[in-house]
This record gives structure tokens, C-alpha cells and sequence, in this order.
């Protein structure tokens, strides 16, 4: 391997190491929201702005036991507006919604059969 | 509507009328702003009115598109009437799965037959007297285009009972992954009842199908979320080839009772096999078309699949999209509950059902070590052709700890399910990986 091939290859193990420490960091944060009791939504930064224009037409369980990536929230905002009468958004409201959705209610990690979930475990 | 159902509205009603906001407060866990109770008068009314079905003389006058938002969100607790222990995903619209234990009943209990709403369910005083209700046949291949009362067509075609499976074609949709948009349904959008009604041939042929008919589309009281009454909510069909099968019903029975209002009372059609959305509920008009039929949730990513397969992720255009015909193989542990503990030295007995859109199942079998081996269960015959089929099997397990039953159906064509998630789409349909249930053994 050459000097320069593996001079790159330490670049990309070192943000991909910076990456596990953003999302180790985040995972730790996010328990620390509370759940709205009224919608169950994490209340996070942005999530007023979320459940005063997502709750207007739809339960908030759309979201709550929805998961996306940025883009694919952003493609439900689209058809919710070309479709369901929805309203635009100010950008800087749009920005709020999508970073607290993105943030908050990701994809989970790639997976062909996850673990059977919580509730069909067995107590113990 | 039954009876009991109709008197346990009406009291929600009353306590509503003697005093909406202290109504809220109870059966919502709402408190009101008082400087906009107007508002929040009309929409808990209309949440009311979407989750009850109850009439609601508010709810014909509230204006079409959208109520301020503080006022909207989702109340809890949540329950639908005349129905029992259903996992609630979404409550506007109404969309409720069954959890699989309370599917081992051989035909599902309204109480627990699903519910997936693509709009709002007509208020319960517009569907009136159900003897008058109207089914239209029209449409460019309809030769007789005519008008039927529910009495009519109960006075003029034979009635016909069926045990019939309806599955949503987005069953199993949560596990998919990158995640698709739409109710995450887990296992639960599926049940089996005996409908009861006339054959749609038979309606169909006395109104007269031209040569050139290709689809049939159907058209349904309910109304589009936004409250706009130019949209349907869905409207949706199947070709002339499955219209035209003697199990394919105008069906205003269920379990020998009416249909659960929330599943389409009091007329509904059944093709069974196949997505559950070609079942249009309050079914009020039906066309025979010459081409396949362009309703509301027919075109676009609706109840489509890639008509080839692709990558998880892919983006497809609508133009490269399929429309989904019968569902596939599938099956389910409806007995015992997942998260049992069982003794060891015990026999472990279960059972469950299993279905395969237009085919039958051919073979069931079940393994307790992750797919490694499995061990042929004892399967029974439908009860008529689009029925599903009750299984069972027994085995003891070989030491203490954590297992998980595995159940995988086998179809008559020789597909079985996939152990692992079935190819991704990215609306997230036809999920049938076999079916799980953890077992702890002591």
C-alpha cells in the first residue's frame, strides 16, 4: 500500500471514529427528553414548532412511530402539501421540523430482522 | 349497527351535549383554552366524531380544511368503539392492528378485526336507514348503468357466505428498513370472517359488462382527511377477472351480524386475496371500467411495488411501479402470546393460522432453533377457496433459555415465506417474514 493510500485511509478511520463519537454522545443526550404526555413527542429542541404544524391534520403517533432519514421526511412534508392541503412553511420553520425529525426520529440501524421489539419479549 | 353499539354512543353524545368541555376533559384528558373554545369545541368533536362514529350535529358544519393547531393533537386515552385490545397506530385517521393472540378465534371477533382508514368514516346518521342505503353500478362498460337499494339487492340476487381473509397490503410495513412512510403496522392488519352478500357477478352481469371491460372501480362514503368533498379518500378496484370470482361479495354481513362500522357497515366489497384496500367499505357506487381504473390511491406509489426488484433505498419512479395483485404466503403464531415462560419438561402446544392471498397453503412448518431445522405442523383444510387455515403443532424443547418459534407457510405453488425481510419497496408492502414468538423455558 502506498504512503499516500495509507495516510487517506487514517483520515477516513478518524471521522469515522469522530462519527461514532458524535452518535455514542447523542444517544446519551436523548433519553434526557421528556415525552410531551399530551402528543408523546420527545421534547426536544423544535418540538412545539412540530406539534403545532403536524397535529393540526394527523395524530402525532405519525411521528412518534414514524422513522426517517432527512430526506424522507422532507418527501412526506411534499406530498402532505401537494396531496393533503397542507401549508408552506416558512424556511426557517421547515429547518426546525426537518432537523428536529431527522434528529429525533431516524432510521433505525440497517437490519434484515431486528430483535423481536420489548413488548413481545419475555418479562424478566 | 348493533344495538349495544348504537346505546353507548348516544351516551357519549349526551354527556357531550349536557357539557362538550367537561366531555373533553373526561374521556380526552383535555383541557380547554378558554380564549379559543370555539375551536377546540369543533375539533374535539370531530375527533369524537372520526373515533365514535357517533353523529355530531357539529360535525356536518365544520368548515372544510383545517382547525388551529393547539387543539389537535392526539388524546389520549385512546379507544374505538366496539372494538377490543387493538394496538392503536394512528387515531386520524383511525388505524388499529390486532395483536396475534386475539387471532386464534377460526373467524375473528368484530371486536378484533383491524381497522385501516384511508379517510373519515361517513357520521353514522348519514348512513340512516340501512334498507334504503344506495349502490350505483355505472361506468363506460356498464351496459345497464342502475340503482339498487340494500333491500333490492337483497331481494334480488342469492345471498352467498364465505369465511374470507382481508389483509392490508402494508402488514408488516415496520420493519422495513430505510423505514417506509405510512402506518407501521407490526403483524395485526389481517383477520378472517364469514361475510355474507350477494356475488358481484352476479350484480355486474345483470347491469350488463360490455366487451371491453377491463377493471371494475369502486366509490365509498368516506371522506378525504382534509375535508375537501371534491376528493375521495380512496377509491380503488380490481380486473374483471377477480371482480368476477364467486367468492368476490357485496357483502353486508359479518360473523351473521352487520359489519363493524368501522369496517365499512353496511355494505362493503370483498375480494379477498388481495389488498384489503380493493375492499372498498360503505361502499355506495360501483363502475365497470374500460381501462384500469385511475381512482384515488390506484396511480401513482399506492399500492405498488417495484415492477422490478431493486436495492433498499432506491427511489423508483411511479412509471416503473406495479400495482399489487395477490397477497403472498403468510402465517401466524396466534397461540400462546409471545413472552410466555413454559416448563421445560411440559409439552409446548400451539397453534395459528395461515393464508395465501389467492392460493391456498400447501405445507406449515416450524422450527425452535433459528431456522436450522424445522418440523412439519398439522394443517387444515380452508373452510372454503380465500379462507385462512388453522395449524398446529407441538414439540418439548431440549434445555432451559430463550427460544424463539418460528412459523413459515408454505403456498401451492411451492413459495414459501422468507425467514429474513422479503425484498424492499420503498412504500413498504408485502412483507410475509415468518412469524415469531419468544419462549422462555424454566
Amino acid at each position: 500500500m502506498s504512503n499516500r493510500g495509507s495516510i487517506k485511509l487514517l483520515a477516513i478511520s478518524a471521522s469515522m471514529l469522530l462519527l461514532v463519537t458524535a452518535n455514542s454522545s447523542l444517544a446519551v443526550d436523548q433519553p434526557s427528553y421528556e415525552k410531551d404526555k399530551e402528543s408523546g413527542l420527545i421534547m426536544a429542541p423544535g418540538w412545539e414548532t412540530v406539534k403545532n404544524n403536524c397535529t393540526v391534520c394527523h395524530s402525532a403517533k405519525f411521528i412518534t412511530l414514524q422513522r426517517g432519514d432527512r430526506d424522507t421526511w422532507e418527501s412526506m412534508i411534499r406530498w402532505m402539501q401537494k396531496t393533503q392541503g397542507l401549508w408552506q412553511f416558512p424556511d426557517n420553520v421547515e429547518t426546525t421540523i426537518l432537523d428536529y425529525l431527522s434528529t429525533h426520529y431516524p432510521p433505525g440501524p440497517p437490519s434484515r430482522r431486528a430483535n423481536l421489539p420489548p413488548r413481545l419479549m419475555p418479562k424478566s | 349497527m348493533p344495538e349495544r353499539d348504537k346505546k353507548k354512543s348516544i351516551g357519549i353524545h349526551e354527556l357531550y351535549s349536557q357539557d362538550p368541555i367537561a366531555a373533553d376533559k373526561l374521556l380526552w384528558g383535555r383541557e380547554t383554552d378558554s380564549s379559543r373554545r370555539g375551536f377546540l369545541k369543533k375539533s374535539g368533536l370531530l375527533a369524537m366524531s372520526a373515533a365514535l362514529g357517533g353523529y355530531i350535529p357539529f360535525a356536518s358544519k365544520m368548515p372544510g380544511g383545517l382547525i388551529p393547531a393547539a387543539f389537535a393533537e392526539a388524546p389520549e386515552p385512546f379507544s374505538i368503539e366496539g372494538k377490543e385490545g387493538l394496538r392503536v397506530l394512528n387515531d386520524r385517521p383511525i388505524n388499529a392492528e390486532t395483536p396475534a393472540h386475539l387471532l386464534d378465534d377460526d373467524f375473528t371477533p368484530a371486536k378484533y378485526f383491524f381497522v385501516r382508514n384511508n379517510g373519515l368514516p361517513p357520521a353514522l346518521d348519514t348512513i340512516g336507514d340501512v334498507d334504503q342505503w344506495e349502490l350505483e353500478i355505472a361506468g363506460e362498460s356498464c351496459l345497464k348503468p342502475q340503482t339498487f337499494t340494500l333491500a333490492e339487492l337483497k331481494k334480488r340476487f342469492k345471498h352467498y357466505t364465505y369465511a374470507l381473509t382481508l389483509e392490508c397490503g402494508g402488514n408488516g410495513r415496520s420493519e422495513f428498513n430505510p423505514p417506509a412512510k405510512g402506518n407501521q403496522w407490526s403483524t395485526g392488519a389481517v383477520g378472517c370472517a364469514k361475510w355474507t352478500g350477494v356475488r358481484l357477478k352476479d350484480v355486474l352481469e345483470a347491469c350488463g359488462i360490455k366487451d371491453d371491460a377491463v377493471y371494475i372501480g369502486y366509490y365509498s362514503a368516506d371522506r378525504h382527511l382534509s375535508g375537501d368533498p371534491n376528493k375521495d379518500a380512496i377509491s380503488r378496484g380490481v380486473p374483471m377477472h377477480k371482480a368476477l370470482e364467486e367468492e368476490s361479495l357485496i357483502a353486508w354481513g359479518f360473523n351473521g351480524e352487520d359489519i363493524p362500522y368501522q369496517n365499512g357497515y353496511p355494505l362493503r366489497l370483498i375480494t379477498a386475496g388481495w389488498p384489503a384496500s380493493t375492499c372498498g367499505k360503505w361502499l355506495n357506487k360501483i363502475v365497470i371500467r374500460n381501462k384500469v381504473h385511475d381512482g384515488q390511491k390506484m396511480t401513482g406509489q399506492a399500492y405498488r411495488v417495484p415492477c422490478e426488484p431493486v436495492a433498499p433505498g432506491t427511489k423508483v419512479a411511479d412509471e416503473e411501479m406495479c400495482i399489487i395483485e395477490s397477497m403472498p404466503v403468510k402465517s401466524l403464531i396466534t397461540f400462546p402470546k409471545s413472552g410466555v415462560t413454559h416448563a421445560l419438561k411440559e409439552t409446548f402446544e400451539f397453534r395459528g393460522k395461515a393464508w395465501a392471498g389467492d392460493l391456498a397453503v400447501k405445507e406449515m412448518e416450524v422450527s425452535i432453533d433459528f431456522g436450522a431445522t424445522w418440523q412439519r405442523a398439522k394443517l387444515e383444510k380452508p373452510v372454503n377457496r380465500l379462507a385462512w387455515q388453522k395449524w398446529s403443532a407441538n414439540l418439548k424443547f431440549p434445555e432451559p433459555g430463550y427460544y424463539e418459534v418460528w412459523a413459515r407457510a408454505t403456498d401451492s405453488n411451492g413459495k414459501a415465506q422468507p425467514t429474513i425481510l422479503p425484498g424492499w419497496n420503498p412504500k413498504g408492502y408485502l412483507n410475509n417474514a415468518c412469524h415469531r414468538i419468544a419462549v422462555q423455558v424454566v
